[in-house]
């Protein structure tokens, strides 16, 4: 996997300085194992009674038959697979593990011959998930009987102090060095150990783990009858992690309350996916709200662009697949002799020679001095151009760690800002020597907290093209008004209804080669517009449109009859010219095939540098080849590809 | 492409430019030389072939024209720099020429002639941008007999005259040099007269000067990253009801980059100085594991290599057949999903730059069709929210569309917005309130603002109101608005570059340009003081002081507040470290000493339990649990004031490694777990050599 990174640099001989790469291969740095406990007891694995259904659906009638009903540990493995599945997209790099406790089997991996953990059952090691482990889990929960081997529970209850040393164990030989570590604990039992010696030794092993920088995340399964107290016992194991203002964090704990098993399922699991992906703050910073008045904040990431995992090459030949690793050497082109590290200067090219700084003169040319959000003032929101974007935003939180008082501070700026429509004007540098930028400082609303979005400079603004200008009528725009009214989502873009097409066909087409399932036929894009609503309440309006347009353009013509040929609208009435439109498109658009024979004959003829580099480019995607670089590199790649064929 | 260019810069070299005026600390000539070199860096930064420059000289010792020969006007008049690319050897060249000679002969207006010809030589009747831009102190002769041929010829090439002298008057700029002689006020006068008469630029050097403080702008021509069609509704199904209008897609924002900088190589004979930096080419080799193998690697050849993914830690090969199967297949579109109402809409969800998209140049109908689309969403107060394909078997995105309407040039701008993948979903307790463990929520507590810190915040925000201040870069814009505002690395990169190229042996550089830092501080202006002063009182914001936060004081115990200190005594007392727990057991142990030896015997034992781990280890698989005791030692000796003793252990931890276990000793160089240095304990007196030595070896 360190292959990836030596890869990409490796592709370009000049040296990316996109802060925003920067940021993301930091965050992805901070890697996160998590370990599922789940406490297996009667009450457990019960299944929900239908009394407990009964009562629940007096109040709401929308109890569907057809739903499974899982008892509470079947549930809690259910969610951790969808977890599970989950990570694998989003985060390839963290661990995953599921331990069972209470269990009357014991199974703990190897590795630990000499400490033995009675009654815990470890159905998933700590890892990075894999095929095989997916598949065990997915089989067990595909085949109740031997689930319910799995889950039946001991005489008497595992001690706590041996889950919590067992957890330990599991992260100290599995997830060393891990930043984020975290026990996820799922049990219904609010007073596990009534011994006082037992209690102080969970105690002390609990101590042992926050020593190991383990967070201990606990969901909490109350009964209609009886309400879960953590302050029986989880109280005394569970700490504040010190690192942001978890006091102030909303409850932890699924308050499970529900008997329904189908809402204990999915409240549970809305539970766990909040706390799934662990915080990772982007950065630390102080905001400068006025003249020597400095607060702490931390930055965030709320959105980024998650791309498909990229390819590796693969060593088929040998006992087992292998990755193959790449590895770059770097020599001087002309006499082909290695070059060390300590021999490698950074220049720019410049008047056709380079000119050259020292490593110190790089970081200062680009050091703005420290990092800061200073506030420059405030403007009203509306004076923030829809067009005023160049990134994702970043989210601000106030942090107390090193400025106490940042919090309150904070919220009463976020107070005023969201009361009288205002927003910040600042100069934002993220980290030491990162590209100052100014920033619109925008209070949001949920979650709490404030928006940064980075402006363009005078430099970034691209002038417009030049289009002439006619405005429509007002009859043709009334016709339009209507068409937009029938089509008028009023809750807004909601992310969550639309999963990237592209990452789902990638994952699903991945699972089933990797699980051994068939793969998917049909696949739904969530995406694409709903045509048949479209057709329903727009269809008739659209037409009214285009018989306004085309009365306007009659009357345009009248009266400006210099106007050279029309060209024809690709507009659905006019089917005849939009099929010639797109069959002219064709035309100018030489499908693969040529394209394949036109750079074939350009590598015959050494004339590949005669092309351009959208071409040498495109002929490279379809050929699934890294298009990074300079032309020359561009070119090399080609003709290396043809030599080796 | 931009159009050719070809520039003539006429530089008056004569004796009287080594003089010393008006208080300045350096000559004319270096003074006219700072724009000089501005312009002519700029251009080669560029690095464009068709932009072509050319120096004459005048009032030089010798002569060098073609026009000589015939005509003894045009002595003293020298050619510096044929027209061609300017690139380093021409700017080294340039430079050992621009010193002031040991006359005052030589007419500028034959300069003048001189530059005119090299132009109608150079660029004939082809389409060129013809700049001729003359410098001069305004002392010498200026012959202007004849000037009225040389005007017509300015005229019919179209040449852009620009004249720029030192101390020339300009009552708007404010400058009136004192003493003047009569000569130069009449050389100035005609000089004026010429630019007048042909369309010309006059100035002060001065004026000039501060122009080129200011960061230029490079337009960019447009360039259409979609062609296509914006639809609503299925065409191939309902013909009759979908509407399609043709438009294109032009980068609205985009970020200018700073030149990067490319890696090249020292020559092993040369030294830094050289400057003559060897280029690097990449090659690429692969490699499996291989346990057997010297260095547990064996490279393979690419014919033994097939793609696949990872799907967590599975190997997935793809074969060709089933690549066609992962892949997503497009066709470019632009297709409208619906739209929603303005107001909701959260800005900070845009997750790209802006793009406008307009109705194809060259059809009425698409044009009138996306007006009436404009104007509907900009009266209905509204957004289109659409689905992009900018090339065929791109991947998708969701983007939001707004209208612009200006006086004469109507669009819509569009942003990406994330995908369900994109969104992450963090949670932030609220600021509002806060929650006991208890469940209890209280309105007052010191995360929340009191009246009084809210009133003060109030007031404070108020005083700080932008909206009645000018534009610091352009005053006839707002205060701040993105179009007052330049990049400050993209202009400081390009200063610094710039500076070295003509001055290599200058070892510092020059400072930041104040043009860039204008927008770095609270504007001057405004008069906050009295609110701040009542803001920070109300606040109390207080700095933690760095000690306290290594230590973690007060976070020690569990949320029930139990002592748990207690329940440890008898674990700390036997000093003992666990193996199958030596972290939270050494932390614990640690923090509990009373006297420094016991923190050496604690290393001790951590070290062996170290050295047991590494012993034990199955190849490299252990490394990483020795690596971490190993850092929390490290960072616990440190916090500890006890890194003598980290110090001696990874000494002797490096000789353990020697033996077979050389390749953890890379682990601890990676990770920088070597000799504890003066950055992290100023009474350290370990240097950067001695703690390389001991990574190195060497």
């Amino acid at each position: 996997m360190s292959a990836d990174k030596k890869w990409n640099s490796g592709a370009d001989a000049a040296d990316d300085d996109d802060d925003d790469t920067r940021d993301e291969t930091e965050f992805q740095a901070m890697k996160d194992a998590t370990l599922f406990a789940i406490e297996v007891s009667n009450s457990m694995i019960a299944p929900p009674s239908e009394e407990d259904g009964d009562v629940d659906t007096g109040g709401s009638k929308k109890k569907k038959n057809k739903k499974p009903r899982y008892s509470s540990a079947e549930a809690a493995l259910r969610c951790a697979e969808a977890v599970l599945k989950n990570r694998i997209i989003s985060t390839p790099n963290d661990m995953m593990g599921i331990l069972l406790f209470g269990t009357e089997q014991t199974r703990y991996g190897e590795g630990s011959s000499n400490i033995s953990y009675p009654n815990c059952y470890l159905l998933m090691d700590l890892d990075i998930p894999d095929a095989p482990s997916i598949k065990e889990l997915k089989y067990l929960l595909d085949n109740p009987e031997e689930l319910s081997e799995i889950l039946k529970p001991s005489k008497k209850p595992a001690s706590m102090a041996n889950v919590l040393f067992a957890a330990n164990h599991l992260f100290t030989t599995k997830a060393a060095n891990f930043n984020s570590r975290r026990l996820f604990i799922i049990t219904d039992n609010d007073n596990p150990e009534t011994d006082k010696s037992s209690r102080s030794s969970a105690q002390t092993r609990a101590r042992d783990l926050y020593d190991l920088g383990v967070r201990i995340e606990p969901f909490f399964i109350s009964s209609l009858t009886r309400q879960f107290d953590k302050t029986l016992f989880y109280t005394d194991i569970i700490y504040d992690a010190g690192e942001d203002t978890t006091e102030n964090l909303p409850d932890t704990e699924a308050a499970a309350k529900e008997t329904d098993a189908e809402t204990r399922y999915e409240q549970m699991l809305s539970a766990i996916t909040a706390k799934q992906a662990p915080r990772r703050a982007l950065f630390t910073s102080k905001m400068e709200i006025g003249k020597g008045f400095v607060i702490g904040i931390k930055g965030y990431l709320l959105h980024k662009r998650v791309a498909p995992s990229r390819s590796h090459y693969i060593h088929e030949q040998g006992e087992k697949l292998q990755i193959v690793k790449g590895s770059t050497v770097r020599m001087v082109e002309e006499t082909a002799q290695e070059v060390t590290p300590d021999q490698i200067r950074k220049a720019f090219k410049f008047g056709g020679e380079t000119v050259t700084f020292s490593e110190e003169e790089f970081k200062q040319m680009r050091n703005f001095g420290e990092p800061v959000l200073r506030i420059l003032g405030f403007k009203p929101q509306s004076e923030l151009q829809f067009w005023h974007n160049m990134r994702s935003s970043m989210f601000i939180y106030p942090s107390e760690e090193d400025f106490t008082g940042s919090t309150r501070t904070f919220a009463a700026l976020r107070n005023k800002l969201l009361k009288d429509k205002l927003m910040g004007v600042a100069w934002f540098i993220s980290r030491r020597n990162a590209a100052p930028v100014m920033a619109a400082v925008l209070p949001s609303a949920e979650p709490h907290g404030m928006s940064i979005i980075p402006l363009p400079f005078v430099d970034d603004i691209r002038q417009n093209p030049e289009v002439p200008h006619v405005v429509a009528p007002n009859q043709l725009i009334d016709r339009m008004q209507d068409v937009i009214r029938q089509l008028h989502m009023p809750k807004g873009y909601i992310p969550e209804k639309y999963p990237n097409p592209v990452l789902q066909k990638h994952y699903k087409v991945l699972e089933a080669i990797a699980l051994e399932e068939e793969l998917p036929e049909e696949f739904e894009d969530k995406t694409e517009p709903k045509y048949k609503n479209i057709e329903k309440h727009a269809g008739q309006y659209i037409r009214d449109w285009g018989d306004a347009l085309s009365q306007a353009m009659a009357e345009f013509k009248l009266t400006k009859p210099a106007q050279v040929e029309i060209h024809g609208t690709k507009r659905g009435r006019d089917s005849g010219s939009a099929a010639a439109a797109k069959k002219a498109k064709k035309d100018v658009d030489s499908g693969p095939g040529d394209a394949d024979k036109e750079i074939r004959a350009a590598y015959d003829k050494n004339t590949l540098n005669k092309l351009t580099v959208a071409v040498l480019k495109d002929w490279l995607n379809s050929k699934g080849m890294s298009v990074a670089g300079k032309k020359a590199d561009l070119v090399e790649r080609i003709e290396e590809h043809f030599e080796n064929k | 492409m931009a159009d050719k260019q070809a520039t003539v810069y006429v530089v008056d070299l004569g004796a009287s430019m080594g003089s010393y005026n008006a208080g300045r600390a350096e000559t004319d000539l270096d003074y006219v030389v700072r724009y000089l070199w501005d312009r002519i860096t700029t251009t080669v930064s560029n690095g464009r072939k068709t932009d072509t420059i050319s120096v004459v000289g005048f009032r030089t010792d010798g002569s060098d024209n073609s026009l000589v020969q015939n005509d003894e006007n045009y002595e003293n008049i020298s050619i510096l720099s044929p027209m061609s690319q300017f690139l380093m050897p021409q700017i080294r060249g340039l430079k050992e020429l621009l010193e002031p000679s040991t006359t005052n002969q030589g007419d500028g207006v034959s300069a003048l002639v001189v530059a005119l010809d090299i132009i109608e030589k150079y660029c004939k009747r082809l389409k060129y941008i013809r700049n001729i831009v003359f410098l001069t102190n305004g002392t010498g002769d200026f012959n202007f007999e004849g000037i009225n041929d040389i005007i017509e010829q300015i005229k019919e090439q179209k040449i852009n005259l620009t004249v720029l002298g030192v101390d020339f008057d300009d009552s708007e700029f404010g400058i009136q040099e004192k003493g003047k002689s009569p000569a130069k006020a009449g050389n100035e006068g005609a000089l004026k007269q010429l630019c007048d008469r042909c369309d010309g630029m006059y100035g002060t050097i001065a004026e000039a000067i501060e122009e080129i403080q200011r960061p230029r702008t490079k337009k960019t021509r447009p360039i259409h990253s979609f062609r296509g069609c914006l639809s609503i509704g299925n065409e191939s199904v309902n013909p009759m009801s979908t509407l399609l209008i043709d438009v294109e897609r032009f980068p609205r924002t985009m970020v200018a980059r700073p030149p990067a900088a490319s890696s090249f190589a020292l020559t092993p004979e040369q030294g830094p100085v050289d400057g003559s930096l060897q280029k690097i080419r990449n090659t690429r080799t692969f490699q499996i594991e291989d346990e057997g193998a010297p260095g547990k690697a064996v490279d393979i050849d690419r014919e033994d290599m097939a793609k696949g993914y990872l799907y967590g830690r599975t190997i997935v090969p793809i074969s060709v057949e089933d690549q066609e199967v992962v892949k997503f297949n497009t066709e470019a579109s632009l297709k409208v999903v619906g739209f929603i109402p303005k107001s909701g809409f959260e800005r900070s969800i845009c997750v790209s730059n802006s793009n406008i998209i307009v109705a194809s140049k060259a059809n009425d109908e698409a044009i009138m069709a996306l007006s009436s689309f404009i104007h509907a969403l900009y009266e209905l107060d509204s957004l289109a929210i659409g689905r992009l394909v900018t090339k065929d078997d791109k991947p998708p995105v969701m983007i939001a569309i707004a209208p612009i309407i200006e006086p004469e040039f109507e669009c819509l701008v569009e942003v990406q917005l994330p995908f369900a993948e994109d969104m992450r979903q963090y949670k932030f307790a609220p600021l509002d309130g806060v929650k006991t463990i208890t469940g209890k929520v209280l309105d007052k507590h010191r995360f929340i603002p009191t009246q009084e810190l809210q009133e003060a915040m109030d007031d404070y925000v108020d005083s700080m109101n932008l909206m009645n201040l000018e534009g610091l870069n352009d005053p006839l814009l707002p205060f701040a608005q993105p179009e007052d505002v330049f990049s400050p690395v993209f202009h400081r990169i390009q200063q610094v570059i710039r500076t070295r190229a003509i001055a290599p042996d200058d070892d510092s550089l020059p400072g930041i340009s104040p043009v860039l830092l204008n927008y770095s501080t609270a504007p001057l202006g405004l008069d906050p003081e009295e609110d701040l002063d009542r803001l920070k009182k109300a606040a109390d914001v207080c700095l933690v002081p760095t000690k306290a936060k290594g230590k973690k004081i007060g976070r020690d115990k569990p949320l029930s507040g139990l002592d748990v200190g207690k329940l440890l005594e008898e674990r700390i007392k036997s000093r003992r470290i666990d193996k199958n727990n030596p972290v939270p057991e050494f932390r614990q142990m640690i923090a509990s000493v009373e006297h420094r030896e016991e923190i050496q015997l604690l290393v001790q034992q951590m070290g062996d339990i170290i050295k047991d781990i590494i012993r034990c280890s199955v190849a490299d698989l252990q490394y990483g649990q020795a690596i971490e005791c190993l850092r929390v030692m490290r960072e616990d000796c440190i916090t500890f004031e006890a890194f003598e003793f980290y110090d001696l252990f990874i000494r002797e931890l490096k000789s353990f490694t020697e033996a077979d276990r050389r390749d953890f000793w890379s682990r601890v160089r990676k990770d920088k777990l070597g000799l504890v240095l003066p950055s992290e304990d100023s009474r350290s007196t370990s240097t950067v050599e001695e703690s390389n030595k001991l990574y190195y070896g060497r």
